[in-house]
């Protein structure tokens, strides 16, 4: 899974905003608002990885049993593919 | 080409239709100050403005091409545009924010209604934000919304508000996230990275420096008492 490309991740004001450009701004008119694991799950995504990868990450980075990770990391992403900002 | 004057910056447009020239004749500039930049538009322009509005005749599309066209440049002086119901009343501007259809100007009009004669209206619609080092001023222009309030006024903005509908009418301090994603929301995005980027920033700014607000509100004298107690007196109820 990638993160589309027409996507920036911004800090303002101490909240982590992306936000569409280009193209991907007609197609896709809202912000999201990421909290700081969304961020580091966001990056991974922006260089592609699928979700075993992406439940790897979780655990290494955080204090974070497996079956948390992965119930995260497939909230994340669904909601991804939902909104068609992955490919 | 004529020069005109918004928001302290003076620039050339030059235009087609004499339905341009009529629109934006009240802020006509006569000094002596060189143009900062000039808006010209041309056919295809226009035709990208057809793709969003085709009702629109070509007069009127050269109209929405041109306010397009200075809100990007205007960007770059760190001036944007904020889609918002805004009124000046004693030196300080308020500025009402909500989806179309909510009733930001309903709630003006009531502000005009009973501060009567000591508030007036920068911009119903569209106003222009400065956002400086230290303040934030709203600057009149000629994009006034459908009932055409707005003058070539300009007042530094005390407070911005967010509107819902109500039963009752009471207010609440926005945090700073929530009136960033408000802004986005009621603001013209750019296309480019780079000036997404200016905007953020600039939009940064604007929270830190002004205090907002979420209102839920009916039509009444009460719904006044409880936004201008809130903004302007800092009393929360």
């Amino acid at each position: 899974m990638k993160i589309k490309e027409g996507f920036i991740l911004r800090q303002i004001a101490d909240s982590n905003l992306v936000v569409p450009v280009g193209q991907m701004a007609k197609q896709f008119n809202g912000v999201i608002k990421l909290n700081e694991s969304g961020v580091f799950m966001w990056k991974k995504l922006v260089d592609g990885i699928d979700l075993d990868g992406l439940v790897n990450a979780l655990t290494s980075e955080y204090d974070v049993d497996e079956a948390t990770a992965r119930k995260d990391a497939e909230a994340f992403t669904n909601a991804l593919i939902q909104a068609q900002i992955v490919e | 080409m004529k020069k005109y004057e918004m928001a302290s910056v003076v620039f050339g447009v030059k235009f087609n239709f004499p339905f341009t020239e009529f629109f934006l004749k009240d802020y006509e500039y006569f000094g002596d100050k060189p143009c900062e930049f000039n808006i010209e538009i041309a056919q295809n322009d226009l035709e990208k403005e057809r793709e969003l509005t085709p009702e629109f005749e070509d007069d009127e599309l050269e109209n929405v091409a041109v306010f397009r066209k200075l809100c990007d440049k205007l960007l770059d002086k760190d001036i944007i545009m904020f889609h918002s119901s805004s009124i000046e009343l004693d030196g300080q501007a308020y500025l009402f924010t909500a989806p179309s259809g909510t009733g930001k100007s309903t709630h003006s009009a009531l502000w005009l209604k009973y501060f009567k004669g000591r508030a007036r209206y920068v911009n119903d619609d569209k106003p222009f934000l400065k956002i400086d080092e230290k303040n934030v001023t709203v600057y009149g222009n000629p994009w006034t919304g459908k009932h055409g309030l707005g003058n070539n006024i300009s007042a530094n903005v005390k407070g911005i508000c967010k509107l819902s509908q109500g039963k009752v009418n009471r207010i609440r301090r926005m945090g700073k996230g929530e009136m960033l994603l408000t802004l986005l929301d009621q603001t013209e995005r750019p296309q480019t990275i780079e000036a997404m980027d200016k905007l953020l920033n600039l939009l940064g700014k604007l929270v830190e420096r002004v205090s907002s607000y979420y209102l839920e509100c009916d039509i009444s004298n009460e719904a006044v008492e409880v936004s201008y107690n809130a903004m302007a007196k800092g009393e929360l109820n």
